[in-house]
């Protein structure tokens, strides 16, 4: 079911892109189309992509577009804005409430995380 | 009384240069040098305590010297010119002095109480094991300076290992990789007794060497082991074994991380440079913290500890800097700085584990921890923390553009005023960055791809010159040929361009070098870069790497004047630096130029002459004065630092950059300052060429060094007693070099007037080199010879014809040094 799910992973530090890859490919999610800031994610999720992206991982701290900031756009477009997206941080949960009470964020994964719980938060906001 | 204290000095100084020069063959300077010295400790009055203990103990080392009873007589010797040199600071007030006379002190100290106990030391301060630390240095820092013939450093290198065998603090284990490498060596004196002929192989070095380095790093790993007895072999405490790579590590991770987290690093420490000079930047800030919080990230992940933890540190550190908490001033900076190379090392040391070794805690990682943690309570704060008497040195700023001009005070300095309420400051911007999209490829792939082409622009040229191609009659076939010669030059510049980095790298860690070593000197120096665009081979710029930090290091150390020095000759305080990369001629030329004291032509053509390299320097152009120093043999003031000294020498800088055909040279103007320039070809597989034919053989003359042919006029050649033909061109004598003598090869056009005489220049001197015939020019792939055939007069290479036979490529430098110097 989850097979042809094409997921978004959006961070500046490659090796943490590859990292998220191999834990999406544990539970078999393969199908992934990366971006190193958010503003190449931008330009990504307005590109047809086939199948769709359905699940958007982004770092938070980046250069150029911030993963904030790039929630913030993802949700005021109206063809994007249902995508569940997890933001990928090592900021305090106070801070993560706080700035996430303005945009709707679906789930966060605080840095420094087990490949397990990342795993676990994606199945949870795929609804398996 | 200024005087006498400057008369002490030049009296020190005198003493000193007298020791280095000939203290070794003459003993009756020995004793003179230690009856000066003895009546200038008298003449001092003992008012400087630490000062007259130091020149005792120096006149004590000049006399166990001279008695033959030091154990190890050059490292004696070495220890005590060290000593009086410190000496020589301490009364010249400069920075640090107490520092060095105490480390000086203790080296000498260390030194002769080798001396077979017969020499009484005045104290006992030196560890044992601190004594085994310092004499495995020593012995590492002689055998890098070995000369394969030099068989009388090899025995000083065996007493100073020998030394370290039978030192009571000794651990066990180090020993026992000492006694491997003092066999190793041993043996390599015993074999040089029996045999004159023998010289001292490369690869033992290497393996003394290498145990050297085992050695040393065994006692750095184990330095809280205390050890006292040769028997004890203490565990090390369990910390310090602790191996922190996981075992389940995914290891294909591991070294992606390590090598992106290199780039971070690379960036962090010039972002950290440039906040030094301009606090506020803030993009700089948020370039660091990102590295510091991307290796947090990623290293937590695979549960690298040591790495989160000092990242997270020092990640807390710049959120400080970047809330506006703390200026990034005082003692802030240094304390980054230690960070960033902790992290540099660690990644070395996670490398060296997923190569089978052990991840173990570095050296001094947990104090840097601790302070990281909170470097309040340890004193640190953004407030310049005064020092006295000497006014803190301010620190060398980092521009990209030049600043104020010669002549004024470089106006924008980092503010030194301490502040005490830190300012607030706007958060962090985002600013705009271009990211290019690249993959990373191994440089090995890469270098044999780089190969495979110049391989097929070989044979694509066989085919292209083929009798039946190039004979005419196939006009279609000449079309396509062509075409294909099109695509195969595009190839080739395009696989070269690959291969091209930019001076970038290479000059930030000069950036570094230089903030360090200005501090170190107590000079200060504005640090100005240009061209760091521009780019070389990359297999060159590991090459240009040594001689740039020798000659930076020249120029700090030797050149810039100290700020007092400078001011009384109406200078500005700060010293500049330059180092430029430009294009020329199709070379990249590398300039270091500073704005020191320049060269001493006078002090140089006496000590030319006393190494028996000149007989007077009379009739020497400037220029051919200052390259002297470039001679072997040539080695200027190289004990009296560690700045400068210790390393190679201004040779080998010349020898290693012409062997990769490139070229050094020195300008220099007294009192305003000197130039190193550094041509280096573009790239070290491809030249222009002119094929040459001499009888039956072809060879190659690289064109850039070709001045013009001739077909002289028998009436312009003379003989000259000793120089052989000469050939009068423009009223100038040119020494002639008839190629097909020079590699005995026969049926040769040997008169001169028929054969044709191709003049070529390096350095300035000019050769005629006589031919039979030009060929063409051509682009030539070089070949290397091979090691075994790597140091033949005259040839520099070989290359491949279009006939597919091998053709040599005459060596210009050789010959014209040849030729000049007979």
């Amino acid at each position: 079911m989850t097979e042809n799910i094409c997921v978004m992973v959006v961070d500046d530090f490659s090796t943490m892109r590859r990292i998220i890859k191999k834990v999406l490919k544990g539970i078999q999610l393969e199908n992934v189309v990366e971006a190193d800031n958010g503003i190449s994610a931008w330009e990504k999720l307005n590109a047809q992509t086939d199948p769709p992206i359905e699940l958007i991982i982004c770092d938070w701290n980046m250069p150029g577009m911030t993963g904030m900031e790039l929630l913030e756009k993802v949700r005021s477009d109206e063809s994007l804005a249902d995508i569940p997206f997890i933001m990928v941080t090592a900021e305090g949960k106070d801070k993560i409430d706080f700035e996430t009470g303005k945009a709707d964020l679906t789930s966060y994964i605080a840095k420094p995380f087990k490949a397990d719980e990342l795993k676990e938060k994606i199945n949870l906001v795929l609804g398996k | 009384m200024p005087t006498s204290h400057e008369d002490i000095v030049a009296r020190l100084r005198g003493i000193r240069e007298e020791i280095d020069h000939r203290g070794l063959t003459e003993p009756a300077a020995l004793k003179e040098a230690a009856a000066g010295l003895e009546r200038l400790i008298r003449e001092m009055d003992g008012e400087k305590s630490d000062l007259n203990r130091l020149l005792g103990l120096c006149v004590k080392g000049i006399r166990a010297v001279n008695e033959l009873r030091a154990a190890d007589t050059l490292g004696s010797v070495d220890a005590i010119i060290e000593s009086l040199d410190a000496a020589e600071h301490y009364l010249l007030d400069r920075p640090n002095k107490e520092v060095l006379v105490r480390e000086a002190g203790q080296l000498l100290d260390s030194v002769l109480s080798k001396n077979s106990g017969r020499t009484e030391t005045d104290s006992e301060e030196i560890h044992p094991e601190e004594f085994v630390e310092m004499t495995l240095n020593d012995a590492a820092a002689c055998l890098l300076q070995i000369d394969s013939d030099d068989f009388s450093e090899m025995e000083r290198l065996c007493r100073m290992i020998d030394a370290v065998v039978a030192a009571r603090g000794c651990p066990a284990r180090c020993r026992t990789i000492s006694e491997q490498a003092l066999q190793l060596a041993v043996r390599v004196v015993d074999k040089g007794k029996a045999d004159p002929e023998f010289t001292i192989p490369e690869d033992a070095i290497t393996d003394i060497g290498l145990a050297l380095e085992e050695a040393l790093s065994f006692l750095s790993e184990n330095e809280t082991a205390s050890v006292d007895t040769p028997a004890d072999e203490k565990p090390a405490p369990e910390a310090e074994s602790t191996d922190y790579l996981p075992d389940d590590a995914d290891l294909d991770l591991i070294s992606a991380f390590i090598a992106e987290s290199g780039d971070l690093i690379t960036n962090a420490e010039e972002a950290l440079l440039t906040l030094e000079s301009n606090p506020e930047d803030i993009e700089a800030v948020s370039t660091v913290f990102r590295a510091f919080h991307n290796i947090k990230g990623t290293s937590a992940f695979f549960e690298l500890s040591l790495m989160t933890e000092l990242a997270h540190h020092a990640e807390s550190l710049l959120s400080r800097v970047r809330d506006g908490e703390i200026r990034y001033a005082g003692g802030y900076p240094d304390l980054a700085l230690r960070s960033v190379d902790m992290l540099k090392e660690l990644f070395r040391l996670l490398q060296e584990a997923l190569n089978g070794s052990p991840f173990l805690k570095p050296q001094g990682y947990d104090e840097l921890n601790g302070l990281l943690a909170a470097p309040e309570a340890a004193g640190i704060s953004d407030v310049s923390e005064p020092v006295a008497p000497q006014p803190v040195s301010p620190r060398p700023r980092f521009d990209e553009k030049t600043p104020s001009t010669d002549g004024e005070t470089p106006a924008a300095e980092p503010p030194a005023s301490p502040q005490n309420a830190p300012t607030p400051r706007p958060k962090l911007q985002t600013g705009k960055q271009v990211v290019e999209s690249s993959i990373r490829v191994p440089i090995d792939r890469l270098d044999r791809f780089i190969d495979m082409v110049g391989e097929l622009v070989v044979s694509h040229s066989m085919v292209a010159q083929d009798e039946l191609v190039a004979g005419g009659g196939h006009h279609e076939l000449q079309k396509k040929v062509a075409h294909t010669t099109k695509i195969v030059r595009e190839l080739q510049n395009m696989s070269m361009s690959m291969r091209m980095i930019p001076l970038k790298t290479t000059f930030r860690k000069m950036a570094r070098l230089v903030r360090d070593l200005s501090r170190k000197v107590g000079k200060d120096v504005s640090f100005i870069t240009e061209g760091e665009d521009t780019e070389i081979d990359r297999n060159m710029v590991d090459i240009i790497n040594d001689p740039l930090v020798h000659m930076v290091r020249n120029a700090l150390d030797h050149g810039i004047e100290l700020p007092e020095v400078r001011e009384k000759m109406g200078k500005p305080r700060y010293g500049t630096l330059h180092l430029s990369a430009f294009h020329s001629a199709g070379n990249v030329v590398v300039e270091v130029r500073d704005d020191g004291k320049g060269l001493d032509r006078d002090a140089i053509t006496a000590k030319a002459r006393e190494r028996g390299l000149i007989e007077n320097g009379g009739g020497m152009s400037d220029r051919e004065v200052y390259n002297l120093i470039f001679e072997p043999g040539f080695s200027t003031a190289e004990i009296v630092s560690d700045v400068s000294g210790r390393g190679v020498g201004m040779d080998v800088v010349r020898r290693n950059i012409e062997a990769i055909r490139g070229q050094v040279e020195i300008q220099a103007t007294p009192g305003r300052g000197a130039v190193f320039k550094m041509s280096l070809p573009l790239t070290l597989a491809i030249i222009d060429g002119m094929v040459v034919g001499v009888g039956a053989e072809k060879y190659v003359i690289p064109t850039i060094s070709i001045v013009r042919s001739v077909q002289p006029n028998p009436k312009d050649i003379s003989t000259v007693l000793h120089k052989g033909e000469m050939l009068t061109l423009q009223g100038k004598l040119i020494p002639l070099f008839r190629i097909a003598d020079l590699f005995d090869v026969r049926e040769a056009e040997s008169e001169l007037d028929k054969a044709i005489t191709v003049v070529v220049e390096n350095d300035g001197h000019q050769a005629g080199l006589v031919v039979d015939e030009l060929i063409g020019s051509q682009q030539i792939v070089i070949k290397t010879l091979g090691e075994s055939l790597g140091n033949i007069t005259g040839i520099s290479g070989s290359a491949i014809m279009p006939d597919g036979r091998v053709g040599l490529i005459l060596d210009v430098g050789g010959l014209v040094r040849l030729a000049n110097t007979d």
